[in-house]
């Protein structure tokens, strides 16, 4: 694997630790779009710069995952006024060191899958898999609806990496497939998101169980109008 | 010529330069600040303006106070001579002596902190106790980080460690040594008491960490205490820049690389000083920890690298 291959995994790794420790939501929009520009430039190096394939995965990537995606959870998070999650259910100091642990755990997986798998070096596979666990942290550790986006898109980013390991061409078809799904599934929670905070003043999905509650509260509203 | 004389040179001109990197960051800090600062060389004006001082001494410090100042200094004056610096090799040098540094420079904080104590201030009292949980912390993260450099260069000792590398070893391993150094560089950050961890030039005694315990320290031994401060920098700084210079250049090339790495990090942390807040105590913890994990990491791609 070149230097610079090696470079972007590690740039990658180092994101993923940042992302688990980071409590505000603009950070982990930015450090999100960051990692997926660097996916979509690994794309292009290991498949090499001569290929069309490689520079149409990589410049889709970079297009939706590093700039749309990104652009739009900002104005999200501007519009919702969330700008820092205070109570995760997961304190980021125990975050951080969950994350750490992540891929040192991602390392030894990676350095036990098939000697076929480990198309160039154990580095790759560890990212990928540190890159999904991160994604998982996140996803269950925050509570706040945006951040559980953006948990969502870092696990994709580590899925993209792990098929860049496993196979010589990403086939450009699913890829572009993935990319719309997950280009849609955005969209979709954006609106969740928007709903939410429409409906309660704040984008905390673990009040979400208090549906009633907050019901019986708008009627009261609508009657004293 | 005796060979151990060129030999010398190096713990001699960290013993005499020292001081100019405190000089180097404050001037840094005056700069981004939009003032003029203070003369490059003021740190050592106050060595000799303190040396020239007398001595008060609180009335329940016992000698144990007076000798303390002088422990810090001379632990940490010994640790110069397991640096390499440029072109010049340690002057002692053996295998593992990368903890005899580790250990020398913890000396010298037990000594500070045996002097805290003895003071009978409920503020040294409290700075002690800071420093001492902090300090907890940050060893494992620099025994993760010079380990790593050990295992990436197979030498255990810190002439081969820290000055080994090929030209094309230190392109093959950059990204671990990068991660070794930013490790490093937060260590620095943390044990020289500088900003994100402690403000060096604040005035509350509540907020203090380093500063607190030597607050009842005055004339020669607190000098002896700013300069053993100013040595511990240089050294880290040391260790940083002699990581990156490449073994096999001239000596002058050598030489030069290592002046300019060394002012490069005192611009460094001039300017971190100046574009970041200082951050919460309960907070340093995690600070410490990102460096344990930065290190961690570095060696997690050093084991992936072994690997074609």
């Amino acid at each position: 694997m070149s230097g610079f291959a090696q470079l972007l995994l590690v740039t990658v790794l180092l994101l993923d630790v940042s992302l688990a420790a980071s409590s505000r939501l603009a950070v982990l929009i930015r450090a999100f779009a960051l990692q997926a520009a660097a996916v979509a430039a690994l794309a292009l190096v290991l498949d090499g710069p001569g290929n069309p394939h490689a520079w149409a995965v990589a410049s889709g990537t970079l297009l939706l995952k590093g700039l749309l995606i990104p652009y739009f959870l900002g104005r999200a998070s501007e519009r919702t006024h969330a700008v820092k999650e205070q109570e995760p259910l997961v304190p980021y100091g125990v975050s951080l060191l969950l994350a750490a642990a992540g891929v040192a755990l991602s390392f030894a997986l990676a350095s036990r899958l098939p000697e076929a798998t480990q198309r160039s070096g154990i580095l790759l596979g560890a990212a990928a898999f540190a890159t999904m666990f991160t994604g998982l942290l996140i996803l269950v550790s925050r509570g706040t609806a945006l951040a559980q986006v953006a948990g969502y898109l870092v696990l994709e980013n580590g899925i993209f990496l792990f098929g860049l390991s496993l196979l010589r061409h990403m086939p450009l078809l699913v890829e572009m497939g993935i990319l719309l799904d997950v280009f849609a599934g955005t969209f979709v929670m954006g609106i969740v998101v928007y709903n939410i905070h429409r409906t309660f003043d704040h984008i905390d999905v673990r009040a979400l169980t208090a549906l009633k509650e907050a019901a019986d509260r708008e009627e009261g509203m609508e009657e004293g109008a | 010529m005796n060979p151990v004389v060129p030999r010398l040179l190096a713990p001699i001109s960290a013993l005499v330069l020292a001081p100019l990197l405190l000089g180097l960051i404050g001037r840094v800090k005056a700069m981004m600040g939009a003032r003029r600062g203070a003369p490059l060389l003021q740190p050592y004006r106050d060595l000799a303006r303190l040396l020239g001082k007398g001595e008060v001494l609180s009335t329940t410090a016992t000698l144990l106070f007076r000798l303390a100042p002088v422990a810090v200094l001379a632990s940490t004056a010994a640790a110069l001579f397991l640096l390499p610096a440029g072109p010049l090799p340690p002057v002692l040098s053996f295998p593992g002596d990368l903890l005899l540094l580790a250990y020398l420079l913890a000396l010298g904080r037990f000594g500070t902190l045996a002097a805290a104590m003895d003071t009978g201030s409920a503020f040294e009292g409290m700075g002690a106790s800071r420093e001492a949980a902090f300090s907890a912390l940050s060893e494992p993260a620099l025994f993760l980080a010079l380990g790593g450099l050990a295992w990436a260069r197979h030498d255990l000792s810190l002439g081969g460690l820290l000055g080994g590398g090929s030209t094309a070893g230190l392109a093959r391993q950059a990204p671990a040594l990068g991660l070794f150094t930013a490790a490093l560089f937060l260590l620095l950050l943390a044990e020289n008491s500088r900003i994100p961890v402690d403000d060096p030039a604040t005035h509350l005694e509540l907020t203090m960490i380093h500063e607190v315990m030597v607050l009842d320290h005055s004339g020669p031994t607190f000098a002896a205490i700013l300069y053993g401060a100013s040595l511990k920098l240089w050294i880290f700084a040391s260790l940083l820049v002699s990581v990156w210079i490449p073994a096999g250049l001239p000596a002058w090339a050598s030489a030069g690389l290592y002046a300019a790495g060394m002012a490069l990090v005192a611009v460094s942390v001039g300017l971190v000083e100046s574009l970041t807040a200082r951050l919460k105590l309960a907070k340093v913890p995690r600070f410490l920890a990102l460096a344990g994990v930065l290190a961690g990491l570095g060696c997690l791609v050093l084991f992936a690298g072994g690997r074609p």
